[in-house]
């Protein structure tokens, strides 16, 4: 008699599996972080591959080498004769600049004017703390900005003694002279009045002397900082410019397959730099394809997984599908163990990465371009085929063994392009 | 802050112990001017009005109406106290202002009412 699940079953198996498929999810996500933090350190890698290529192809300023990479590479900007004159220029600029600097009066004596400016200072705001203590009072005194506004105590004042706002006038303008009326020295408002508008004056005086002052200080390390950074730039002219130079090759090599770049490189330290580009470039591209493959799909399909299983859990509670009844077959197709599965493709997972990020034999690359970096870093054993790039080199090389055929195709692939290289002259030589 | 109607009831006080007859809400023309007076002793010819824009007491007396008022005051013809600021924040403040237009009143006209 076959056997027969009810929906509490069922329920109780979708959770468990839920379970299982949440630690699947969170060891997941682990592996995306690792992966991410794999991807962002090859890049780096690849960044160094590059700079130590175009310090290899341009070691240094002098003309010899300067010329040799220009005729080499066919890059004409970075022949001497330009590099030279854009360097010449930026010099001269900035010596230009320098000796304006330097021919400036207030560059000529800033220790003094500083100095004096410094002194200048403290004597200004001596007289200017007590203005605007004093200022600064009587126009925080309610209705004071009110009685200066409207002109009161003074004959532009205008309204008329049948009015209200009169007689509020008076008692505001009263009881502001005598709080502070002492400190002014000021006995009814219009006297106050006019010691506050001499005070304010001298305070707004004092503050533009002060700011003008201030001005001329900036001035003074305005310059000072320039003239700093003028300095520098010039020491570090030559270094900039070969920085530029290097950067121009490497625009140059990069939109170039890695046999054409291969070509350009004819010392066996070029070929290694080069070898080492575009094996980390593979690199980064394989531990992509493996992520893809054996993480990112499987994650799709156990989150459909749980989100199925979540809705049934919901759904078989309900009082009119408590007496449903599940075959053994539709659940053990669904509630089977997979965790041996998921741990093999964890395991390959594992394995796979690891052979492809520990793999440094970059001098193994063959430089005829008929070749596969996937077999190297793998050494033939993984399959690799769900990568469109290792698909579309193995379909194009059936019947390819990778023990069998490496060492000979690896001897033709060398004598291939010393007969290349015979078009692409030594530039080291060429200078 | 006081309102109109509080603020009237004090004038009518510090108007009244200084022995003026008022009436309240009179109506008061003469010549180009005419408005409802809050108050108005027309023997004595010294009153109050109470501007507010609650009570459309700007729309009833222009501004072209309280410079003839100020101008009579100025002339001694007739005294009208006219309240132009609302912010009035105690009771004191106004008893103070109205005993001061009215220690005014009292010296241009040379007599008590």
């Amino acid at each position: 008699m076959t056997r027969e699940y009810t929906a509490r079953d069922v329920v109780r198996a979708a959770a468990q599996q839920n379970a299982q498929v949440d630690q699947e999810l969170q060891r997941m996500a682990a592996a995306e972080k690792t992966h991410q933090e794999s991807v962002t350190a090859l890049r780096g890698e690849l960044d160094a591959a590059w700079r130590h290529l175009s310090e290899l192809m341009v070691p240094g300023l002098d003309p010899a080498a300067l010329d040799g990479a220009a005729h080499a590479l066919g890059l004409p900007t970075i022949r001497t004769d330009v590099v030279a004159n854009a360097m010449n220029a930026e010099r001269a600029e900035l010596q230009a600049a320098v000796a304006r600097i330097d021919a400036d009066p207030l560059f000529q004596q800033r220790d003094r004017k500083a100095t004096e400016l410094r002194l200048k200072l403290e004597e200004h705001r001596e007289y200017i703390a007590p203005l605007r203590d004093a200022v600064g009072a009587l126009e925080s005194e309610n209705g004071f900005k009110e009685l200066v506004a409207t002109g009161y105590g003074t004959p532009a004042y205008k309204n008329g003694w049948w009015n209200l706002s009169y007689y509020r006038h008076w008692k505001r303008a009263d009881e502001i002279v005598e709080t502070e009326g002492p400190r002014f020295q000021a006995t009814d408002f219009a006297a106050l009045l006019r010691r506050y508008r001499e005070d304010r004056a001298n305070y707004d005086s004092l503050r533009k002397q002060e700011a003008d002052l201030m001005a001329v200080q900036k001035r003074i390390t305005d310059l000072v900082n320039a003239r700093q950074q003028a300095d520098a730039a010039l020491a570090a002219l030559p270094q900039k410019h070969l920085g530029l130079v290097r950067a121009r090759v490497r625009e140059h090599l990069q939109p170039l397959d890695e046999t054409e770049r291969f070509k350009l490189c004819p010392t066996p330290d070029l070929q290694l730099a080069s070898k080492r580009i575009s094996g980390v470039d593979a690199k980064t591209r394989y531990l992509e394809g493996v992520h893809q493959e054996m993480v990112v799909k499987p994650r799709a399909a156990m989150e459909q997984m749980r989100a199925k299983n979540l809705r049934d859990m919901q759904k078989l509670v309900l009082p009119k599908n408590q007496g449903r009844r599940f075959s053994d077959e539709d659940y053990q197709r669904r509630f089977r163990d997979r965790s041996q599965n998921w741990n093999k493709r964890w395991d390959r997972y594992d394995g796979t990465y690891r052979q492809i990020v520990v793999y440094n034999d970059y001098h193994r690359w063959n430089p005829i371009g008929d070749f596969l970096w996937w077999d190297y870093m793998t050494d033939g054993h993984l399959d690799g085929n769900f990568i469109p790039e290792v698909n579309h080199w193995h379909s194009h090389h059936p019947g390819w063994s990778h023990h069998h055929d490496i060492h000979s195709h690896h001897d033709d692939a060398i004598s291939a392009v010393a007969s290349d290289r015979t078009a692409a002259s030594d530039f080291r030589d060429a200078s | 802050m006081l309102t109109e109607q509080q603020g009237c009831a004090v004038l009518k006080r510090v108007f009244q112990s200084r022995g003026f007859q008022v009436q309240e809400n009179v109506p008061f023309k003469e010549d180009d001017v005419s408005f409802q007076a809050d108050g108005w002793d027309p023997q004595s010819r010294v009153g109050y009005e109470y501007m507010t824009h609650q009570a459309d007491d700007f729309d009833d007396l222009d501004p072209r109406e309280i410079g003839r008022l100020g101008e009579w005051a100025d002339a001694g013809r007739l005294y009208f106290f006219v309240i132009d600021d609302t912010n009035i924040e105690t009771v004191e403040d106004l008893e103070w202002a109205a005993n001061r237009f009215l220690d005014e009143v009292v010296r241009r006209k040379g007599a008590r009412p």
